[in-house]
């Protein structure tokens, strides 16, 4: 029941906040031309009327009165001009008028003005430094975010591909392209930008874990399983890890899974630490030792499940106990192993078997926030 | 002039000052052309639609009757207008999720994901929504996009509180069941 009403109540949100589309900007206009004519309301017609008198007049006249409305306006206009008008200064606007710029002033002048949330006006700045340093790379790259923030991802994406062909091994310029090419869905350019930007630099944070989002929205599971365990082979901290680590699990993959270490949750690679092999573990069992908290109250438990051998599952066991013991230079780990599957409790309350499993939780014994089964 | 009901509004649209129906237009173009957009699934069908409406709208305007809720009025003329429109059209309709939607700008580039998921989760409705009945989808899409109480939903769409209120129930229902598998990744 609870479940049924959490679900309601996504789907109400997800409603609410259902984006529109932009009707034509020329509709409203094209509307008010089409109105029919509107009657003349009584009062207009009396003015009207009246506003024959003066097509009545002799031209001498009607001279005599436009000279005379002229005299008056010009008096009228001085007098509020010095009664009503003052200097106005506006509180942080810039003048460049009074002194000379440089191309470095105009790039921090543009830089507070995007700060300021002024994105038209840093455009121009930034132009200006680019005119007059053309050479300078962070120029056109900073035009790029100032119409990414004015939502013209037509002249932010023309601003980096100006500055590749200048620059082409620039790694930002690339970096923000393949962006710009994502946020406006070419999945497929943004994903072969990512992959030629890792070629240069295999561990850029950001084309990893993006290069894997297009695979995703390419519903291409299988490399974009791959990219989530390469993104987490990287990086295992933060909201992009806790993310990869999500939908691998929503995949049914649990090479990744997150333990409990003390007060530290831990990301580690299990299909690793059950490799029973030595060469493939010590780097997870390095990593795994580095997190581990300084004052370990009671030991680490260690359990090894593997479906249908129990021999296998100790000997696995075995070789996680002495090389853990011998990176924390102690006696550390308290050991179990199973034949059978790991019941595992998912995110969404479903309980799932894994057929091999490596569960990590350190002990009671002082330690109030006790690990939970992953 | 922001500020005004619109009630106020037509009042002095009656009264001669026919370029206030522009306020009207701009409360309500885009509301209306999303009607006609979601009925169509074309945009200059959705344009000529909506322009047809406020033409309409603005040709009955000595009839609106002031104690009930303008916007009420309105969109109940917008609706039939969508109904007629696709009584006399039969066209071969894209999928609702297939279609362009704008989305909500994110100023922070990192937030890009975020951005894409919520397409997903947008793309993911709008195909939950595509699949319902007509009147159903815009009895919900007025009810939670709009907000508006059952009476009023009731009153546009001309049925009882209590069909509104099952007309909710059961396209949450068909929603909540073809969204199922694609939130849990199945």
């Amino acid at each position: 029941m609870e479940n049924n009403v959490k679900d309601y109540s996504e789907i109400e949100n997800g409603l609410r906040n259902l984006p529109d589309k932009e009707p034509p900007e020329d509709l409203l206009l094209n509307i008010m031309a089409a109105l029919p004519d509107q009657k003349v309301p009584w009062f207009k017609q009396i003015f009207t009327r009246f506003s024959g008198g003066w097509m009545g007049m002799s031209p001498f006249l009607r001279g005599a009165v436009v000279t005379a409305g002229l005299v008056l306006s010009f008096y009228g206009g001085t007098k509020f001009e010095s009664i009503y008008l003052t200097p106005r200064t506006v509180a942080g606007s810039f003048s460049t008028s009074d002194f000379a710029m440089n191309d470095e002033a105009y790039f921090y002048l543009g830089r507070s003005l995007l700060a300021s949330d002024r994105a038209a006006e840093a455009v121009s700045a930034f132009q200006k430094a680019e005119m007059l340093q053309p050479d300078n790379p962070r120029y056109t790259l900073w035009q790029g975010a100032a119409y990414q923030a004015l939502g013209d991802t037509e002249k932010e994406r023309q601003s980096y591909q100006r500055l590749i062909r200048k620059r082409p091994e620039l790694i930002p310029a690339q970096l923000n392209l393949a962006h710009n090419l994502l946020q406006s869905g070419e999945v497929i350019r943004a994903g072969q930008l990512y992959q030629h930007i890792l070629l240069r630099n295999p561990r850029e944070k950001t084309a990893l874990y993006n290069r894997a989002l297009t695979f995703r929205l390419q519903k291409d599971s299988a490399a974009e399983a791959s990219g989530w365990r390469e993104y987490l082979d990287n990086y295992r901290t933060g909201q992009g890890a806790d993310r990869a680590l999500q939908y691998l699990h929503e995949s049914g993959d649990y090479s990744y899974r997150r333990y409990q270490l003390g007060y530290k949750s831990v990301i580690l690679n299990q299909e690793r630490l059950l490799a029973g092999s030595v060469s493939k573990q010590a780097e997870e069992v390095n990593y795994l030792v580095r997190q581990l908290p300084r004052q370990i109250v009671g030991k680490i438990n260690i359990a090894v499940f593997i479906q249908g051998d129990v021999l296998r599952a100790k000997k696995v066991a075995d070789i996680l106990r002495k090389e853990i013991n011998r990176k924390a230079q102690g006696n550390i780990v308290r050991l179990s192993w199973f034949g059978v599957a790991e019941p595992v409790k998912t995110g969404n309350a479903h309980e799932i078997k894994l057929p091999e499993g490596v569960l990590i939780f350190s002990s009671p014994g002082g330690n109030e926030k006790r690990e939970e089964r992953v | 002039m922001d500020t005004e009901t619109d009630e106020y509004i037509v009042r002095r649209i009656l009264a001669g000052k026919t370029q206030l129906y522009s306020v009207i237009i701009q409360r309500y173009e885009r509301t209306v052309y999303n009607l006609m957009y979601r009925y169509s699934r074309r945009e200059q069908e959705a344009a000529d639609l909506t322009q047809d409406v406020f033409l309409k709208v603005y040709d009955k305007l000595s009839t609106f009757d002031n104690s009930r809720r303008f916007f009420s009025w309105c969109y109940s003329l917008a609706v039939n207008r969508a109904r007629d429109w696709q009584r006399n059209n039969v066209v071969k309709l894209r999928a609702l999720n297939e279609l362009r939607w704008d989305r909500p700008v994110i100023e922070n580039g990192s937030q890009q994901e975020k951005r894409l998921l919520d397409r997903e989760e947008v793309d993911n409705l709008y195909g939950a929504l595509g699949d319902l009945p007509g009147l159903t989808r815009e009895i919900i899409v007025l009810r939670y996009k709009q907000e508006l109480p059952i009476a009023e939903l009731a009153e546009i769409f001309r049925l009882s509180e209590s069909a509104v209120k099952m007309r909710i129930a059961r396209g949450l229902e068909k929603m909540k069941y073809a969204l199922g598998g694609k939130r849990h990744g199945k």
